[in-house]
């Protein structure tokens, strides 16, 4: 390595430990603000968790982009009969891609560790079927202090934290940029 | 070679921190071994037939010397002092105990590997040509692409649960070292009409018990769209990928059922939504990635001409082992673990530690694993290969039979796989004794082992393939013939009714006098089989 | 007849029922009828701390030993037939 590549380094390194202590600041933020028990056995991930049943459960095979006028909703369920079915992910970050803004909630067979995969694709709640210790999920929830890919609950994906583009944000945070990047 | 940043090296050490906590919940009973399982399998630890095993990614198949020092350290440490180069370019280790993977896992962050979605339902570890950056046929370099991949795979939020595994390989060449199309998604490298750089996208192929090459579905991916359009293929197979029954929950099922044409539609739909969304990596990441792949210090004006002094042992490994480099006075090495006698793919831990100081002292701290079960050291100055050749014969891995017969490749099979109806290593051992007598004379010839239908062995891309089954309870062998996992893709057909261990090395004995008795000049055994087909070779075998 | 037979979940390594404890050693393994096993079976599975429980055929050995019928399971039993180094001494697969 020469000597400008090791002064280079040295800058992405001193950034990426920046952006590494400002994400886990905002972990921080949201870790205050949840995850907290609601009535019901509800655990909710994040200030859109709303308490009361869900007004619609989208089941796993069930096209999600075939229901309209969901936006006046305030609770979409999805269902997890077998946590190990994984077409809910989809469901949910479609709903938040689509700027839906009420909670969404897992419902069913979901345990401590889908919490985070959960929360970053756009759940604001869990309904499991047998109950998280809430301060067990706050310890799940924070563990990671970056991810490589942008969430759907408002967390930046690495690329952005290493250059600062504010690029690839999540669709909850909604000012992505839809920079191509076109690479040479 | 990539180098971890804080942001890797936190988050494989976030990772190492929750493995060691589900590890103690487990063992404490508050985790049942139901929800524990699919967690294990997401850091690589399956439970075999005599213990646990680890695998352990080796992403698109590179490695440093530390690294290849510290895979050494681990067999000897936590394991019986060897490990097991995989088809698709990752180590195994057969004897883990689980109360220690956490350790071992920590050990290999300290280096910059883990075993993260080595395992599981989730995107595997991505595979890439072993020539990567030394070819002289190379369009571009695959490498940066792979690692933009594995970061953009790592953790994802909403591929994490999918249908079933899902296995990428890249290469920059159109000689394809990287068996793409028998990947659930295959990318090569290219050059569009205007010089820009793109991919050729292929969906769905894979091996198992129905095979497919993977049909195009997109010509040419520009650069620029590439992580998004991933995300397209692997959101329209989360959604629509078959659930209800595991042997047909691989994309390939739904490329099939669908049609080729009918899923690039799918993709293309979901990719023009996406595709505004602010996944794809700007230029600056991609720039910042490609910068860890330049060009390691080459010397210029060295001698090309090598010189084997009249050591006839020597000249054969020159002749077998060593490729053109795209860089004058450099060669590629490849190192044979087919050794007569050996298991393929298994390495001692005394074995990589010397390829590693080999690596060190001659080819610029790199070493690559290739999905054959050999490994590579890619930039070797001509003037060293005789330094190389000795130092790789003092630790007997000097074989010289680079895609000769006796460089099989093999599963683990019933030796040590759970899943595995019959033996392979046996079967792959006795197959080269057979053959290596004549292998000169068979020329180029891919020969391959597994142990059940899910075919880790490829026996579907071998222009020679054996398949162990169970049959009442004994150990039975079909014989396939015609498959290519190269450039010229094809799935190898059954022959007939199978044979038992002994008989199927006699069976490929006989379809090898075929191909000597048949073949015109400069056919391989591929080629002969592809041109008079499969009849001579059934009459011979079976007749 | 049959032996009970599974995998330490801390360690990963082969056990079989021994009538009172779980052996590391086949030669230990005692023979069960079809109800004994499945009890010990459905018991020991709620305990948790072997994973992938299985009864196996087993049938009696050159040593009068119950020992596995089928190949895989001697091959659990006896180590990987390539490598006699690390199976257990004085024993054969075969």
């Amino acid at each position: 390595m020469g000597e400008a590549a090791v002064a280079e380094a040295a800058v992405a390194k001193a950034v990426a430990e920046a952006a590494v202590a400002e994400t886990a600041a905002v972990a921080a933020a949201v870790a205050e603000a949840g995850p907290r028990l609601l009535d019901g056995g509800i655990l909710a991930l994040d200030p859109r968790a709303r308490a009361g049943a869900p007004e619609l459960v989208i089941a796993p095979g069930e096209d999600v982009r075939a229901h309209g006028g969901l936006g006046n909703l305030a609770v979409i369920g999805v269902a997890f009969p077998r946590f190990r079915d994984g077409r809910g992910y989809s469901s949910a970050r479609i709903l938040r891609e689509s700027g839906f803004a009420g909670d969404v909630r897992a419902v069913g067979d979901v345990t401590l560790d889908q919490l985070l995969f959960l929360k970053r694709a756009g759940f604001s709640s869990v309904a499991p079927e047998r109950p998280i210790d809430p301060a067990a999920a706050a310890v799940a929830l924070a563990r990671f202090p970056a991810f490589y890919q942008g969430g759907a609950d408002g967390s930046v994906p690495a690329f952005a934290l290493r250059h600062g583009t504010g690029s690839g944000r999540g669709p909850a945070g909604r000012n992505g940029t839809g920079h191509d990047g076109a690479a040479g | 070679m990539y180098r971890y940043d804080a942001i890797d090296r936190a988050l494989v050490d976030a990772r190492v921190a929750e493995f060691r906590d589900q590890v103690a919940r487990r063992l404490s009973g508050a985790l049942d071994e139901d929800h524990f399982k699919p967690l294990r399998l997401k850091n690589g630890l399956y439970l075999q037939l005599h213990a646990y095993m680890l695998r352990v990614a080796i992403p698109y198949g590179t490695l440093s010397s530390r690294q290849l020092r510290m895979l050494a350290h681990v067999a000897r440490r936590y394991d019986r002092g060897y490990g097991h180069f995989t088809t698709r370019q990752n180590i195994q280790y057969n004897w883990i105990r689980l109360e220690e993977a956490p350790d071992l896992l920590a050990d290999l962050a300290s280096v910059e590997m883990h075993a993260m979605q080595t395992s599981g339902n989730c995107i595997r570890n991505i595979s890439a040509d072993q020539y990567a950056g030394a070819a002289a046929d190379e369009v571009a370099d695959p490498r940066p692409w792979a690692e933009l991949l594995r970061q953009w795979s790592t953790l994802h939020p909403e591929f994490s649960y999918l249908p079933r595994k899902f296995k990428i390989a890249l290469t920059g060449s159109a000689a394809d070292r990287a068996a793409i199309r028998f990947h659930d998604i295959g990318l090569q490298l290219v050059r569009g009409p205007d010089g820009a750089l793109g991919f050729r996208v292929f969906v769905g192929g894979g091996m198992g018990r129905t095979p497919f090459v993977a049909p195009l579905i997109r010509d040419f991916l520009p650069a620029g769209a590439f992580l998004s359009y991933m995300e397209a293929i692997l959101r329209v197979y989360n959604r629509f990928g078959r659930r209800d029954n595991i042997y047909k929950a691989r994309i390939k099922i739904l490329v099939h059922d669908l049609g080729a044409e009918e899923f690039a539609r799918a993709v293309e739909a979901e990719h023009a939504h996406l595709r505004t969304l602010g996944i794809d990596a700007p230029e600056a990441e991609v720039e910042r990635i490609a910068a860890f792949f330049a060009d390691p210090p080459f010397e210029t004006g060295l001698a090309d001409a090598v010189e084997d002094g009249g050591d006839p042992a020597f000249a054969a490994w020159l002749a077998r082992q060593v490729e053109p480099h795209r860089v004058p006075g450099y060669r590629i090495v490849n190192v044979s673990l087919k050794p007569a006698g050996g298991i393929p793919g298994d390495a001692s831990a005394e074995q990589m530690e010397a390829v590693a100081d080999l690596a060190e002292r001659f080819s610029f701290d790199e070493v690559r694993v290739t999905h054959a079960q050999n490994l590579v050291l890619p930039h070797v100055r001509a003037a060293d290969l005789r330094a190389v050749y000795e130092g790789l014969a003092a630790v007997g891995l000097a074989a010289a039979n680079l895609g000769l017969a006796s460089d099989v490749i093999a599963c683990p099979g019933l030796d040590y796989c759970t899943l595995a109806n019959a033996r392979s290593i046996p079967v792959a051992m006795a197959v080269a004794d057979r053959l290596r007598p004549r292998e000169a004379e068979l020329g180029e010839l891919k020969i391959k082992v597994s142990g059940c239908i899910n075919a880790c062995g490829h026996h579907h891309a071998g222009h020679i393939g054996i398949l162990g089954v169970d049959r009442k309870g004994t150990e039975n062998y079909q014989l396939l013939l015609g498959g290519s996992g190269a450039e010229d893709a094809s799935i190898a057909q059954i022959l007939g009714p199978g044979f038992t261990a002994d008989g199927v090395v006699d069976a490929v004995a006989k379809v090898t006098e075929v191909y000597l008795r048949e073949r015109r000049s400069g056919e391989r055994f591929l080629d002969t089989f592809r041109r008079i087909g499969a009849q001579p070779f059934k009459e011979a075998v079976y007749g | 007849m049959r032996l009970l037979t599974g995998n330490v979940s801390r360690t990963g390594e082969v056990v079989w029922w021994a009538g009172d404890r779980w052996s590391p050693d086949v030669a230990d393994a005692v023979g069960l009828e079809p109800a004994e096993g499945e009890a010990l079976l459905a018991r020991e599975a709620v305990a948790e701390k072997v994973n992938d429980l299985a009864l196996v055929e087993a049938e009696p050995g050159p040593d009068g030993r119950p020992r596995p019928r089928h190949i895989r399971e001697r091959i659990r039993a006896f180590g990987p037939t390539v490598r006699p180094d690390l199976g257990r001494p004085g024993r054969d697969w075969r």
